[in-house]
Formats: C-alpha cells, structure tokens, sequence
C-alpha cells in the first residue's frame, strides 16, 4: 500500500464533505432568499473574511496568543500537578474525582468571576483558556500514571528505585500517550475558553480579539463577519489541536500502538 | 378623550374577538398571542408593558400577551425581523442598522424620549465630563463597540481608552475605584446608591441621543395586522400612564419576575425614568419624531455603522393604515 | 567468578493471602551455591510465590529467606520474569543497561557492559532497535542479558519460556544455559515445563498446596544431556509420575 497515496485520500475525502455542506449551504440559501442578516451564504462570508482581513487577523493573532499561553499554561500545571496527585496515593484517592468533576464546570459561569482577579484582555483570556484546559491535562496524566503496568513497577522496585528515579523513567514516559490525548481534548477547549474570556473582558478597538469581533459584529447585524470570525476561532482551534498531535505522535510514534500502524510499513 | 378612544377600540376589539371565537365554535373568545421579547431582565424601563399585562389591558385588547426577558447577548432585532418575537425591545440604532441590512422592521412606540445611556463613575474619580474620560487612560465596560462609542472615538479619539464588554454585573465595577462602565441611569446609579457607593454619572445623551428603546416589529406582519400593533400600542400607552399614576403597585410584579433589582431600587428608578419617558412638550407617551431618525441615520453614517447607501429611516415610523389618529399612534405621525 | 556465589536458604517460609489463603505454607529448602534448582508443579501449587519472596517483591508471614555466605546486597538477585518488561521507549541497549542505570553507573561504563552481555547472547545487532521491533523470543533474551548485566550471584527465572513457541523455548533453554554458565549464579527456575526443568537443572523440586512434594536430583550429567536420549527421557518419565502424584495430592 503507498503510504502517500493513503494520506491524500486521508485528506482529500474530508474536504469533499466539506464543499458538499458549503455548495448545499450556498443553494439553500439561493431558493430558499432566507434573509442574508440570519444566514449569509459561504459566499458572503468569503467576501467578509476578504475585505476585512486585516482587523480579522490581527483578532485571530490575539485570540491565539491567548489560547496558545492558556493552553501552555494548563499543559505544565496539569502534567506537574497530575504527577504529584499519581504518585501520592492518598492525594490520587482524594483530588482525581475532583478532576473528573471540576472537568463538568462550565467556562461561560465562572468567567465573570474570573474577571474580579485578573485584569482585563490578555491575562482575563489566558487565565480562561488555562482553566478550561487544565482538568483534562490534570485527569489524563494521573489516568496514565497510575495505570502504569504493575509488571514494571516491579523492575523498578527490584532495583530500588527513588521515587523520582522511577517517575521521570517510567511513569512519566509510560503516560504520554494517555497525557497527549488529554493535551488534544485540552487544545480545543483552550479556544473556547479564550473566546468566553474575551466575551467578558476582551479589549474593543483595534485590539480586539476574535471574541470582541463577534460580539460588535453581532450587534451591528454583521451576521457574515459573525461567520469569518467563527470560522476563524474553528482555525485556531484546529491549529492547536494539529500542533498538539503533531508533537505527541513523534513522542509515540515509534513505540506506541496508537502510532504504530504507521511504522508497520518499514519493518 | 384618548381613553375613551382606547376604551372604544378595546370593546370593538373584544367583540371582533368574539366573533372569530364563535366561528371556531369555541365558547370563550380566542385572544391572538403576541410574543414580546424585551432586551434586558424585567425593571422600570419596561414598566408600561408589565403594567398593561398585569391589568389585563392586552387580554382586553384581544391579545395573549407573552413577555420575554432578554439579556445582554440576545440579538432583539433579528428575532423580530424574523419573525421569532411579534414585539422586541430594542435602540433605535438596532432598528436602523437591521433596515440597512435588509431587515424589514418599523419602530411602533418610543419608550425612552431621552437616552438613559450613561458612564458610571466612582464619585472619587477625578474625571467629571466624557470628553475629559475620553483622553484618559481608564478601562471602561461597554457593550461590543455601540454607535455611540464610535461616535466618541470620532469625535475625542480614546486611543489610550481601554474597551472592555459589558456583562450586566455590578461586581467588576464596585471591585476598583477606577472602575467605569456604561449604564442606564435609572438602574445601576440606583442600586449604588442603595449598597452606600457614591457614584457619579456621565449622560451620553448630551453627544447622542436617539430613542434609547423602542418597541419594533416587522413591517410585513404589521402591515398584513395592523389591528394587532394598533391593539397592542393602544394597551402598552395605557399600561404606561397607569404605570407612572402609581409605580409601586406595578414594580411589585416586576420584582417578583427579577430577583437581582430589589423593589425599593425599581419604586426610585420609576422616579428617574419619568422625565425620560414622559414627553416633555405634552405629547403622547410613545410618540417619535421622523427627525430625530433622520439625525440618527446620519450619525450611524458617520460612524460606519450604516453602508449600504440606502435610507433606512424613511419608512421606519409605523402609522395606522385606516382609522382615527390618535395617542401613540398620532405622535408617529406628527 | 572469584566468589562463590551464596546458598539460598528457605527456613520455614510460609506466606499467607488476604482471607487466609496459604500460598506457600512451610517451605524449608537450601539452594546449593552456583547449582540450577528447577521448581515445578500445579498451577496454585506456590512456585512463583515461592520465587517472588526469594526476590523480595514479597514478604513472608512467617519463615526467612536468606542468601548465606553473599555479600548481603539485594542488588547481587536479578530476576526474569514471564514476560520481557521492557519499556517499550527504550532502546535495547539501554533497556538492558536499565539496572545499572537505577544503580548509579556512569553511563559510558553501563553501555559498554551493556552491550558486552547483548554481544554475548548475540544481540549485538538488535541493541540499537526498539522492542516493538523484535520477536517475542528475541524480547525474553533481551530480558535475560538484562538480567545478566548487573552480575548477579543469585538469578531467579519465573517461566521464562511459558509465552514462546516450542521451537523458540529450545532456542531460549540453550540461552538460559548459557546465562547460567556466564555468571555462575544460584539459580532458581520456576517452570511448568517438566522437560525443561530436567534439561536445565541439577534438582527438580515438586510443589503442591505450598508445600515441596518431592526433591529430586537430576541423574544425567548436564553435559551428557539429550532431549532424544533414553536416560533424559526417563528422568523426565519419573519427574512427570512426581508430578501426577503432587497433582493427585493436589486435587484432594
């Protein structure tokens, strides 16, 4: 099997789904003449994204600052604070539930709050984003270090590891792969919790971020620039979330299963 | 005389009603639900339409009235000009910026003849006009980019202004002594003054003063029913005169329906709001001028806000195809 | 070896489970210094029990265990397990370097005694590849050099061939050989295999209910031994009716 040619069909058929949805999209409107300012055709929010793509890009810069610093931030507190939590058993016993149900508050409820700590903008939407991304970081890594397998626990009891010795050497290695999935489902949500920090705190004016930019557009009936700057929120979502596998598949690629479908070709 | 009109109208309304009940063969008269959706939670600037709906005059005039609260976020206009909402309480920015983009809404009834529309400051804040806040440095709450912030930064710059959202919660602002946000002057001002905070308050209307909120509906249903919206603007005038012969009475409702304003901030916000809703030249509650719509078009012009070349204001102003002119409905002619 | 490697001594070991199992219950044995004690029986019988307390991954209840005459250092006891272990990131120089590693050895000197068991059991090629690259029977002799890198004087084997196919377990039983013969050690072999343990071992211990059943010494010299021959296969003839015996025992 070519390997190249597995990946451009990959590729190639999700992007046949997504002009079936914009033609689909863009007729619906045509016969139907619902009114531009509800639903814009594809067309419309093209030539949106175009003409204002200068103020849009510099929004997309600053939400992705933001997203991207939050998201940072949420990786190393929950790969750290996950550690310690694995290797205590009695803090795992206590705070991994809490992980779990911390996961389920909602962004939008406590960002007002939020709003009384930090100052305005930038750290309002990292602080956000970082809030949202941190639980799943925390709760993937704990999951992955204390299912480390017992058989190698025992190795390392043999030889009379430290503790430290045996986390940075095994459970630390052998929760990656569990720890970049909850790094993925982190990157998404980073977005999100930028652009719910935006939304009660973003600057207005020529520094306004993604957020600020849907809300204005929003009231000005803009409903087509709503959709650019949608979509451009989808983007760097997905950026992050590319960015985020891309450097958990080299981590895992060449021992884990999850990759290991991709090295079975050169063996 | 106006309200022997709207008695008049409302009895010939119930007996139209009842008509149509006796065709559906139903026994009780079939009242039309019309749904209202307001921008904000229920308070004092929208005591004449909880008062008409709390004495019945609605269910007099024929109609089921539904009242629904909004919030910050909900986009008033596209729920009216789509037909999701009958009545919407919106600015009159809202109702011009829609036409300009194809919306087909006509403004109905002007709550507010005055903009209510304010910067909220702690009274120990040095700054004392919105010029002076304009070249200062302060972070100021506001609703996503409105008209009249434009029309600001046009007119004073603001490049070291610091524009943050408006999220409706008083605790941002009682948080920092430097805190600024926008308000209505006839609710946050009063809840401060209630916790003891001295504020003071900076009117927007002295740069930009539109019809602050006005009731719209869409100008296709208004056109194929137009008893309906005469029905309506008749009941909702009523509501208003009874509402300000005895605030109090009505305010207890409101409060039950908004647990965050208490009732002794709604009874002082009545007082506050008056002069702002009651014309000051005698003319009825409600009435609008073409004028002051023609003024706004060119604003939001100057600011952007409206682009497509078309004049949005001609034709904004609902009038009563047939029948006597009279009360609101006279005064959007005048 | 310059030293002779210590007697495994079990002195009444008993080890009892949460709700009053008895996995091993009484056991009092003497490895004899540098021999190969095979320890065979019914699954439950104790065996690997038997081997987790002479690794000290277990405590008894009662009883010691004790490795006489040896320096004292636990360190001196490898052990290789059913299944290789390997972590599945490492190389496997550095897999088998492992121990060493976790010892403090400078990593210059652990690679190079590292590599020198690999190239030992013929390894030498695969030391640069990851586990995932390799045969099951190529990860258990990884599991074996790694179990010879640290030198031990005591080396326990936990059914190092119970996962491999027939013909890879005669490929392994020539490679535990060998690792026995490198290093000299005491060792103890847990197997099911009978015919394994008769190859491999000077003694075949038979376990059943936690108890040794039967102590059999093995009367076909190492060298002489022949899977073919008549005198190997009685000794395995005679190993098998023990352990239908102990079986028998076992099941009343």
């Amino acid at each position: 099997m070519n390997a190249l040619a597995r990946q451009v069909r990959a590729v190639v058929w999700p992007l046949v789904g997504v002009a079936i949805v914009l033609g689909a999209w863009q007729v619906g409107v045509l016969i139907s003449g619902v009114a531009p300012y509800l639903l814009p055709p594809p067309t419309a929010i093209a030539r949106a994204m175009w003409e204002s793509r200068d103020m849009l890009a510099s929004a997309m810069g600053r939400t992705a600052l933001g997203a991207t610093i939050g998201f940072a931030c949420a990786a190393a507190g929950g790969i750290l604070i996950g550690s310690v939590i694995a290797l205590i058993p009695i803090l795992r016993r206590s705070l991994y539930p809490l992980a779990t149900v911390l996961q389920m508050v909602p962004v939008v409820a406590v960002a007002p709050l939020l709003q009384l700590w930090v100052d305005n903008g930038l750290p309002m939407a990292i602080l956000s984003a970082a809030i949202v991304s941190l639980f799943p970081v925390l709760a993937a890594t704990i999951d992955g270090q204390a299912s480390v397998d017992p058989g190698l626990r025992e190795l390392f009891q043999l030889s009379r590891a430290s503790l430290l010795s045996r986390w940075w050497k095994l459970d630390l290695p052998w929760s990656v792969p569990a720890t970049v999935t909850g790094l993925r489902i982190a990157a998404g949500l980073a977005v999100i919790g930028a652009v719910v920090g935006e939304f009660v705190s973003g600057y207005g004016g020529v520094r306004a971020p993604l957020g600020i930019v849907i809300q204005a557009a929003m009231r000005d009936a803009r409903t087509d620039l709503v959709f650019a700057a949608v979509a451009l929120t989808t983007v760097v979502g997905f950026a992050l979330f590319g960015a985020v596998s891309l450097v958990g598949w080299l981590l895992v690629r060449r021992w884990h299963a999850s990759a290991v479908n991709e090295t079975e070709d050169r063996r | 005389m106006r309200r022997s009109a709207m008695v008049m109208t409302a009895a010939f309304l119930c007996v139209h009603a009842g008509c149509d009940g006796s065709k559906d063969g139903s026994a009780a008269p079939a009242r039309t639900p019309v749904r209202v959706q307001l921008n904000w939670v229920p308070e004092p600037e929208f005591g004449g339409i909880f008062a008409a709906q709390q004495d019945g005059l609605y269910a007099a005039a024929g109609l089921d009235v539904d009242i629904r609260k909004g919030g910050s976020q909900v986009p008033v206009a596209q729920l009216v000009a789509s037909g999701q909402a009958d009545f919407g309480v919106m600015t009159a920015e809202d109702v011009l910026t829609l036409r300009d983009r194809g919306g087909d809404l006509v403004a109905v009834f002007a709550i507010f003849q005055d903009n209510p529309t304010g910067f909220l400051l702690h009274e120990s804040n040095p700054i004392t006009t919105i010029e002076q806040l304009w070249m200062s440095a302060s972070t100021v709450a506001v609703d996503a980019s409105p008209p009249y912030v434009r029309l600001l930064n046009l007119k004073y710059g603001g490049k070291d202004l610091k524009l943050v959202p408006y999220t409706g919660a008083l605790a941002g602002f009682l948080a920092s002594k430097d805190a600024v946000q926008q308000c209505f002057i006839t609710a946050e001002p009063v809840e401060c003054r209630l916790r003891g905070v001295p504020t003071r308050v900076l009117s927007v209307a002295t740069v930009f003063n539109p019809y602050a909120a006005v009731l719209a509906t869409s100008a296709v249903s208004a056109a194929k029913r137009p008893e309906i919206v005469e029905a309506f603007v008749r009941a909702t005038s009523e509501g208003w005169r009874r509402y300000f012969a005895d605030p109090p009475k009505y305010n207890v409702g409101i409060a039950a329906l908004n647990p965050s304003m208490s009732l002794e901030a709604m009874n002082i916000a009545a007082e506050l709001e008056r002069p702002l809703i009651v014309p000051a030249d005698g003319a009825a509650i409600g009435s609008m001028r073409i004028e002051r719509w023609q003024r706004l078009e060119r604003e939001l012009g100057q600011v952007g806000t409206i682009e497509s070349g078309r004049t949005p204001s001609s034709g904004v102003l609902w009038s009563a195809p047939t029948g006597t002119p009279s009360g609101a409905a006279a005064g959007a002619t005048r | 070896m310059t030293r002779l490697p210590p007697t495994l001594q079990f002195d009444r070991v008993a080890r009892e489970f949460a709700g009053g199992v008895r996995a091993v219950d009484g056991v009092t044995l003497s490895l004899a210094p540098g021999s190969l004690t095979a320890v065979i029986g019914p699954s439950g019988c104790g065996k690997t029990t038997l081997l987790r307390l002479a690794a000290g991954l277990d405590v008894p209840t009662a009883g010691r265990v004790e490795a006489e005459g040896a320096s004292g250092s636990r360190s001196a006891r490898s052990v290789c397990f059913q299944d290789p272990r390997l972590l599945p990131w490492r190389r496997v120089v550095d897999n088998v370097a492992l121990p060493l590693e976790l010892a403090g050895v400078p990593r210059e000197q652990r690679q190079a005694s590292a590599l020198e068991v690999l190239r030992a059991a013929g390894l030498a090629h695969a030391s640069r590849m990851l586990p995932a690259q390799l045969s099951g029977g190529m990860r258990m002799r990884v599991a074996l050099a790694r179990a010879l890198v640290t030198q031990p004087q005591v080396l326990l084997l936990d059914e190092p061939c119970s996962a491999v196919d027939e013909f890879t377990r005669m490929q392994l039983d020539e490679e535990i050989l060998r690792t026995f013969r490198a290093c000299g050690a005491t060792t103890m072999l847990v197997t099911h295999s009978v015919s394994e343990a008769v190859w491999l071992a000077d003694r075949v211990i038979v376990m059943a209910r936690g108890r040794v059943h039967a102590d059999h010494a093995v009367r076909v010299q190492r060298d002489r031994r022949d899977r073919g021959d008549v005198g190997f296969l009685s000794e395995v003839e005679h190993c098998m009716r023990l352990l239908a015996a102990a079986s028998g025992r076992d099941a009343a």
